[in-house]
């Protein structure tokens, strides 16, 4: 996998230290370097999630002005979290190389916006280099780091996710010994941003060497003519991903076109650019989200006053919207080159099949938290379309789909409180909620409720605490004890920190007791002032791996097909078998909820197998 | 080998993901290049899941377009359907008639079609459609979690892409501590496919 390839890439290159915080496509990077410790492969001497992106990169900048080989990890948005320290980080640059990998979402597959990264780059002045395959991101680790300490400046490593989650075989290299020493020299006028002299100094530090770059990184041999043509009429520019939709997509249709694939995204080689756009009369830029590339390669073009007619986005050849694929970068070049269109065959399916949306686990804490958050909303009298539910990024923003319907929001992390907050304080006459995960309000959320519980606003927060990052694979929190390397750490408690932050009402309860739950929720939106519910409960695929220890049956007699637990509920390990419902016993964790909620007892707890 | 596309299809937990890197690794083990992308939404579990696998002399793309799959392993017999635009005319089709009912259909928003029809429809777009109980049969030999190995060695009896041997070393690479039940489970497979998959 190439998020696999890119923990290799960090071993060989002789990484010290490695921080990040996990996020779709981009969590398995850290994850793979902790197996690589356990298997023997190799370790990297520190390796930790952070709290959230802006204290990974504050760290990993930490570590990389000390002479240590560092990386930071995370998705696209989580450069956002971090681009305060990214800007400033790119004043003073680095003494050991320091490696930002950033995994974008083109599609979007997994993530709130189809954000492109790449103009960070252009906004911190930071060289950036993209992978088209996991084994080139592999070797762009390490020359990532050569140039990180030849330019002195921190480079972003974009991928997108058709690099980080593919598979592919890779090759590995050599491996650099990491510096043994951490040294760092007082040197205010890099360090300090305070003078304002120094920061113009320092910003022409940063410029000067952009500048140098070319010459700097020429013999890394990150830029590549992939293909060379004696027929003028086209050639393509692509970058990362989208380079395997060109060749691809030539090879099927037997064209012969110049391609050149960029590694070095920023600053751009323009000698490299204008060597191959002479060559052409016309050229296509392929690449994904907005037309990034294309109007850098506009710029450099007219500046040179060539008669090179450079395509891409902007004439509506490639969409801007979604993935890139062989098919539609196909029907490109053939709008480039005057072809006729090749129509795929596409099948049509002559059955009606039913939809799948995501459900939470069989026996996810959630469902009882949603469950306990609608009733309590009906018990204080209110309608469910009344009260708002502001959601957050976590497994418990699948509450959006059937049964539960329940979030209004899901926005960005932590938002679910500043948002409800920002309803309230604006005079929203009704109660408002906010739904936040254990992991996303350490990341997040803290701030947001020192506002709420600061501007004295009436507002019900549950957050539920299932003792993990679930979705992304379940890393630790700062609650934990120990880390996912094995490291003792000094747990922090969730319910300290809410009562530190000055919250006054604060309960413990479980998602496994709706009972008292609900009256907490029906006490919660009727009370004044900040009422946080902290609900625990372990992860049920967290719980399944511990062992199960008893779960439920129904006993067909007594159950009337009713439906109203499968209905109420949506747990998966609920199915209806002829006209009654039946427990799927493989599934089932033993949570209970469905056989507190039988209006005919019919679900009775046996010993597990 | 010229290029050949696999599309596995299956419902989030069933062990697709986890089969199409068993095959990339026999794919890489018998000296191909390979590829795998996935179009998964946020659903660890139970959502739709489609695995793509390439392997050849040369591969680049992780997704292939419609159409363009020589194979569909599917798990779940809806999810075959909805694959099924994936496939050439007349690709090998192994599909599972498991069915798994999503939360619309158990809260009668919308109906599950006969498994009959489903077929029917897999049978409209390729004359090579062989059913394969591959989660009742790994079941049966007490390991339902390997139904996914059950269906390779189906595969591997019905297509000669991938070598035993290859493969074996996939599974013990790819499920470590798990690997000599799954070994025994896809060895079940490969043996049975041709006595269990009956030609529909």
């Amino acid at each position: 996998m190439g998020n696999e390839a890119i923990a290799l890439g960090a071993l060989e290159a002789g990484m010290g230290f490695v921080s990040g915080y996990p996020g779709t496509p981009s969590s398995e990077v850290i994850e793979a370097l902790f197996a690589f410790a356990r298997e023997g492969v190799g370790s990297v001497k520190y390796v930790e999630w952070a709290v959230n992106e802006k204290v990974g990169l504050e760290l990993a900048l930490g570590a990389a002005i000390g002479g240590v080989r560092s990386m930071v990890t995370m998705k696209g948005p989580g450069l956002n979290v971090s681009a305060d320290p990214l800007l400033s980080g790119a004043y003073c640059g680095v003494n050991g190389g320091m490696v930002i990998l950033v995994a974008d979402d083109p599609g979007p597959i997994t993530t709130q916006t189809e954000q492109d990264s790449r103009w960070y780059s252009d906004l911190a002045k930071l060289p950036m280099v993209e992978p088209s395959s996991p084994d080139e991101a592999r070797q762009l680790v390490t020359k990532a780091v050569t140039l990180s300490e030849r330019v002195k400046l921190p480079i972003i490593l974009r991928t997108t996710t058709r690099v980080n989650h593919a598979v592919g075989e890779v090759s590995p290299s050599e491996r650099l010994q990491p510096p043994s020493e951490v040294k760092f020299e007082r040197d205010a006028p890099r360090f300090v941003r305070a003078s304002m002299a120094w920061n113009r100094a320092r910003h022409s530090w940063l410029l000067g060497q952009l500048a140098a770059m070319p010459s700097i990184a020429a013999d890394l041999k990150l830029d590549r003519v992939e293909r060379i043509s004696k027929d003028r009429r086209l050639g393509i520019v692509a970058a990362g991903a989208p380079v395997n939709y060109v060749l691809d997509a030539l090879d099927e249709m037997k064209v012969e076109c110049g391609v050149l694939k960029l590694g070095l995204l920023y600053p751009i080689d323009e000698a490299v650019v204008l060597r191959f756009l002479r060559d052409y009369d016309k050229v296509l830029v392929v690449e994904e989200i907005d037309p990034y590339l294309e109007s850098k390669l506009k710029a450099i073009s007219q500046s040179a006053r060539l008669q090179v007619e450079v395509v891409g986005k902007s004439e509506g050849l490639l969409p801007q919207v979604g993935e890139l694929n062989t098919g539609n970068v196909r029907a490109a070049i053939e709008t480039c080159l005057g072809l006729p269109k090749v129509e795929m065959p596409v099948a049509e399916i002559p059955v009606k099949l039913p939809s799948r949306p995501p459900p939470m686990c069989p026996g996810c804490p959630h469902i009882g938290s949603y469950f306990s958050l609608i009733r309590g909303i009906a018990k204080a009298g209110l309608k469910k379309n009344e009260v708002p539910v502001f959601g957050d990024i976590g497994c418990y923003a699948l509450a959006l789909n059937p049964p539960f319907e329940a979030i209004w929001t899901e926005h960005s992390m932590g938002a679910s409180i500043s948002m409800a907050a920002g309803l309230k304080a604006a005079g929203f006459p009704k109660p408002v909620v906010a739904v936040i995960g254990d992991s996303t309000f350490f990341h997040s959320g803290v701030q947001p409720l020192l506002e709420a519980v600061h501007k004295g606003l009436d507002l019900l927060v549950m957050i539920l605490d299932n003792s993990t990052v679930a979705m992304t694979g379940h890393q630790t929190t700062p609650a934990d004890e120990e880390s996912d390397s094995g490291r003792k750490m000094h747990p922090v408690p969730l319910y300290d920190v809410v009562k530190g932050l000055g919250v006054e009402k604060v309960s413990k309860l479980d998602a496994y007791e709706p009972a008292k739950l609900m009256d907490a929720v029906k006490d919660g939106l009727l009370q004044s002032g900040v009422k946080v519910i902290i609900v625990e409960r372990a992860c049920a695929i967290l719980a399944k791996r511990r062992g199960v220890t008893k779960l439920y049956r129904v006993i067909p007699d007594l159950c009337t097909g009713c439906d109203v637990c499968i209905n109420l509920l949506g747990c998966p390990a609920l199915t209806i078998d002829g006209d009654k419902v039946k427990i799927i016993e493989e599934e089932c964790i033993g949570c209970s909820l469905c056989a507190g909620l039988c209006p005919y007892k019919a679900i009775v707890e046996v010993e597990a197998r | 080998m010229n290029e050949y596309n696999i599309l596995i299809a299956s419902v989030g937990g069933q062990g697709g993901l986890t089969l199409s890197r068993i095959i990339a690794e026999a794919a890489v083990n018998a000296g191909f290049s390979v590829r795998t992308g996935e179009t998964l939404g946020m659903a660890q579990r139970g959502g739709s899941v489609q695995s793509f696998v390439r392997i050849g002399r040369e591969v680049r793309s992780p997704l292939f377009p419609l159409g363009t799959a020589d194979a569909l392993l599917a798990f779940e017999a809806a999810e075959a359907v909805r694959s099924s635009a994936f496939v050439k005319k007349d690709a090998l089709i192994l599909v599972d008639p498991e069915v798994k009912q999503s939360i619309t259909t158990l809260t009668k928003k919308e109906k599950y079609p006969p498994v009959e029809g489903l077929l029917e429809a897999l049978r409209a777009r390729s004359r090579n459609v062989r059913v394969v109980e591959a989660m009742r049969e790994a079941s049966k030999l007490g390991h339902p979690k390997s139904a996914n190995v059950y269906m390779l060695g189906a595969f591997c009896a019905l297509s000669d892409k991938l070598p035993v041997p290859s493969v074996e070393e996939a599974i013990a690479n790819v499920l470590g501590r798990r690997s000599s039940s799954a070994v025994d489970v896809f060895r079940r497979g490969l043996e049975a496919s041709k006595a269990v998959a009956r030609e529909v």
